[in-house]
């Protein structure tokens, strides 16, 4: 994959992940159950103490930090690209342990949590792809 | 060109690639330089964001009254929903809903004297029958006493529940509550009733007690029936909340009369 097309493939992703984290926050602010394919896992993670850090939704964290790693991808040079993975990083990392509190504490599964853990895994991944391959080698300038 | 020209060409091409290779070797060992920067920035950030988190859950703390409830009921057989002794020639249903106020004032003020009077004797023995009629809080609270039930504690949860109500219908009954109020329960095993809150036999008991509470015209909380033994149950209108209210009707049931 070139290193246009990882980047295209992050905003991609993160606009998907915007989407997902827009819904999750909403639903927690209407007070609606999210919809739910795994019977009422979706309510009962939204419900769980671990919904909230410090008296702010999860859901919004996740949205700040889709929307930060879309700004991010428009930094030019190493700044962006770092920026990128070290968010994605945190992301990957926090939504690894919500998903390990579903499956061993809460006992339920939220897919869209699932859904936003495996987006944010993936930005993570390729981003991380980016910063070891570098930019794209420039034109030989013929000298 | 003379084949000196061309040696010397060569060798210029090879260092120049020399060159570039080891441009590219030390601006790679820079980006994952600060590759290793930033995922160690990273886990520490997730760290700080765990710790946050696990210091915000838990068993809540804050609620208080386990050590009444332990006091008041010590002693005493519970099965399921049912306090006191089995063989009580009378039995007082209650129905109530765990967000209803004049339930908690029931709980706090007359309950006491009625177990110390009444129940501890083996006269009469109680059954709490929790409904959900204000909101979605009651419905949480009623699974949540449900579930305490399995584990022979609904009494200590619910008498633990109302000294810790919140605003109705304000939301507050979610997990850290419940996990908070059970904590409070000595001797009752809080994952497992956070597990059994989701087993359709409790949601199945909870619908059992709303069908019941239907078919008996409960139109608010607390409602209260008698029954001598195996009887139908009677209404039990009671003027106030107050144990003097309580009394006679009580003393009437425990004797049989």
């Amino acid at each position: 994959m070139t290193d246009r097309g990882a980047l295209i493939a992050i905003r991609a992703l993160a606009l998907a992940g915007i989407g997902v984290a827009a819904y999750l926050t909403w639903a927690h602010y209407a007070d609606v159950a999210p919809v739910c394919a795994t019977g009422g896992g979706c309510e009962r993670v939204q419900n769980s103490e671990y919904s909230e850090l410090a008296g702010m939704p999860v859901a919004i964290l996740g949205l700040a930090g889709y929307l930060t790693i879309v700004a991010a991808s428009f930094v030019p040079g190493e700044a962006g690209r770092l920026g990128v993975a070290g968010i994605a990083l945190t992301g990957a990392g926090f939504s690894a342990y919500l998903t390990y509190l579903e499956l061993f504490v809460i006992d339920a599964i939220c897919q869209w949590c699932v859904a936003s853990a495996v987006i944010m895994a993936a930005i993570a991944a390729l981003a991380v792809v980016r910063v070891v391959l570098g930019p794209p080698l420039e034109p030989a300038t013929g000298r | 060109m003379s084949t000196r020209a061309a040696a010397k060409e060569r060798a210029r091409a090879g260092r120049k690639q020399a060159e570039r290779e080891r441009r590219e070797a030390e601006r790679r060992r820079q980006r994952l330089f600060q590759l290793g920067a930033v995922v160690l920035a990273a886990a520490l950030i997730v760290a700080v964001l765990i710790g946050v988190s696990q210091s915000g859950s838990g068993d809540g703390g804050n609620v208080e009254g386990g050590a009444d409830a332990g006091a008041l009921f010590a002693g005493i057989p519970q099965n399921g929903n049912a306090l006191g002794d089995p063989g009580a020639i009378g039995t007082m249903t209650e129905f109530a809903d765990l967000q209803c106020p004049y339930c908690a004032q029931y709980a706090g003020e007359v309950l006491p004297e009625i177990v110390r009077e009444h129940v501890r004797g083996g006269g009469v023995r109680l059954a709490l029958l929790p409904i959900a009629i204000i909101g979605p809080d009651s419905e949480r609270g009623a699974l949540a006493t449900i579930a305490a039930g399995r584990q022979d504690r609904m009494w200590q949860f619910a008498h633990v529940f109302y000294a810790s109500q919140g605003a109705e219908n304000s939301g507050y009954v979610d997990d850290g509550f419940i996990r908070g109020v059970a904590a409070a329960v000595p001797g009752l095993d809080v994952d497992r009733l956070m597990r059994d809150m989701q087993r359709p036999a409790v949601a199945a008991e909870l619908r059992r007690n709303q069908a019941r509470a239907q078919l008996l015209g409960v139109s608010g909380t607390p409602t209260f029936f008698v029954a001598r033994g195996d009887g139908a149950p009677e209404p039990l209108p009671v003027q106030s909340l107050s144990a003097e209210a309580f009394a006679e009707p009580l003393a009437r049931l425990s004797s049989g009369g």
